[in-house]
């Protein structure tokens, strides 16, 4: 099928990471158990948005704020942190 | 009777053009194609000749592909433009949107989603003028300075409805002044861009012409949107121009009975530790201090510490991923819920109690941030 190689040609020779959508959850250490996320991205990039995650948690619970849950709405791209027994739940959707 | 649409493919690679210019022949509307193969050619395809639609790559040597589309778009407002790259990054999609384009789509890799591309390419040429302002189809006014701030060009939009002529001066994408009538500055602003249709002109900068306008454009334009909204409901929305986000008395933010908790702006900039500050956050902050203003908190030093790092940690990681600026923060916990708008300088965030739905505290949370901005 020469047309769909022909169409795919230019995406082989970058190097992109698309904004991930799916979720993940960590344990109080900020340790993954479970990812919807597509393997193709980057375990480092999910470590640090889980560890980055989190940190708002236990930051919050210092500065005495109780929080339960958390988007922060990038441009084009939003987090959503849901504390879970003192790990998390995080959800990642780009948007269009 | 039947239009012939003309549309303009660009992209570096001559096989793609020949290939794409194949199937948008195709289409039932049966246009004409034409093809470019650099961002110049394309440009001077456009001035030649009438199109309906630009269909271009992001990724093209020399001048790319947002270097065009920002040209084109100011030079052929009425010109629909279609990006289709392999660049599928968040925050070319993005960028594309702010300057204008009709579509943003990835290049089809599946007979599948060939299929797709031509059915939206086809939707765009079928698409009518809804109204809006004559030269930018589809877009209000407002969308209008927007492109304007963000290409950070220096002009002055004459705006024309049935007898009515106004001016909007831009210095360099910032709003400097506004003539309507015997109106000037902000007052005249607000009555320009509440109009609904109109035709407008893009006329040379002219220069030395008096800022009357001092709120930045990003902060105006926001402002201008809520108080749009609240003129449209019956409400009346105060709107005077200021220059500092930051340095403002933070008690006039407060609504009365909408079950706010706190009110609380945090500066972007930090002070060395050792300078004198009204308010700063000394705790775990051995070199710079977070300056703030509070209202109704009993920590606020805590709190600010708390908000600057996060947001600051979180706009990190932002950068890494690329997804454009971090414009909010919403928190829900269960004695109160935070809202947080990010201004430019600084960060201003507001606690609801609980007994406020999330309809209610949204609402209130645009007129705060509409007072703080204004």
């Amino acid at each position: 099928m020469g047309i769909l190689d022909f169409f795919g040609r230019k995406n082989a020779s970058q190097k992109l990471v698309p904004l991930p959508k799916g979720s993940f959850t960590i344990d109080r250490t900020g340790r993954v158990l479970t990812t919807t996320l597509p393997r193709n991205f980057p375990k480092e990039l999910i470590d640090e948005i889980g560890s980055t995650s989190l940190q708002v948690f236990k930051n919050a619970q210092k500065a005495q704020i109780a929080l339960t849950q958390y988007t922060f709405a990038f441009a084009s791209f939003k987090i959503t942190a849901k504390e879970l027994r003192g790990g998390a739940i995080i959800f990642l959707s780009p948007k269009s | 009777m039947p239009v012939n649409h003309r549309i303009l493919l660009l992209d570096d690679d001559p096989e793609i053009v020949d290939t794409y210019r194949e199937l948008l022949m195709r289409l039932p509307s049966s246009p004409e194609v034409r093809t470019a193969t650099s961002g110049a050619r394309a440009l001077a395809r456009l001035e030649s000749e009438p199109y309906s639609l630009l269909v271009s790559d992001l990724n093209m040597p020399r001048m790319d592909g947002l270097q065009v589309l920002a040209i084109v778009r100011r030079r052929y407002p009425h010109l629909r433009i279609a990006v289709m790259t392999a660049m599928a990054e968040g925050q070319f999609r993005t960028r594309a949107y702010e300057m204008g384009v009709d579509l943003f789509m990835s290049k089809p890799s599946t007979s599948q989603e060939i299929e797709q591309f031509l059915d939206c390419i086809e939707s765009l040429l079928e698409q009518k003028d809804h109204g809006g302002f004559r030269g930018v189809q589809t877009k209000s006014l407002m969308d209008l300075i927007q492109f304007e701030a963000l290409s950070q060009n220096s002009c002055i939009l004459k705006i024309q409805r049935g007898a009515k002529e106004s001016r909007i001066w831009m210095q360099g994408g910032e709003i400097v002044d506004a003539e309507h009538l015997d109106m000037v500055g902000m007052e005249a602003l607000l009555e320009i861009v509440a109009w609904k249709t109109g035709s407008f002109e893009i006329l040379p900068a002219e220069a030395g012409r008096p800022r009357r306008i001092l709120a930045s454009t990003d902060a105006l334009l926001l402002d201008l949107a809520t108080a749009l909204d609240e003129t449209s409901s019956g409400s009346q929305a105060e709107s005077d121009s200021g220059d500092e986000e930051f340095s403002q008395s933070i008690s006039r933010l407060v609504e009365p009975n909408k079950g706010i908790d706190f009110i609380l702006t945090i500066s972007r900039d930090r002070v060395p530790a050792t300078a004198n500050s009204k308010n700063k956050a000394s705790k775990d902050s051995p070199v710079d201090n977070v300056q703030f203003d509070s209202w109704g908190l009993e920590n606020p030093e805590h709190v600010a510490e708390w908000i600057w790092n996060s947001m600051f940690a979180m706009e990190k990681l932002g950068s890494r991923l690329e997804t454009g600026s971090l414009n909010e923060f919403e928190g829900t916990g269960p004695h109160q819920n935070l809202s947080l708008f990010a201004g430019s300088n600084a960060f201003l965030v507001v606690g609801f109690d609980r007994t406020q739905t999330r309809a209610e505290w949204s609402q209130t949370m645009k007129k705060i941030v509409a007072k703080w901005v204004s």
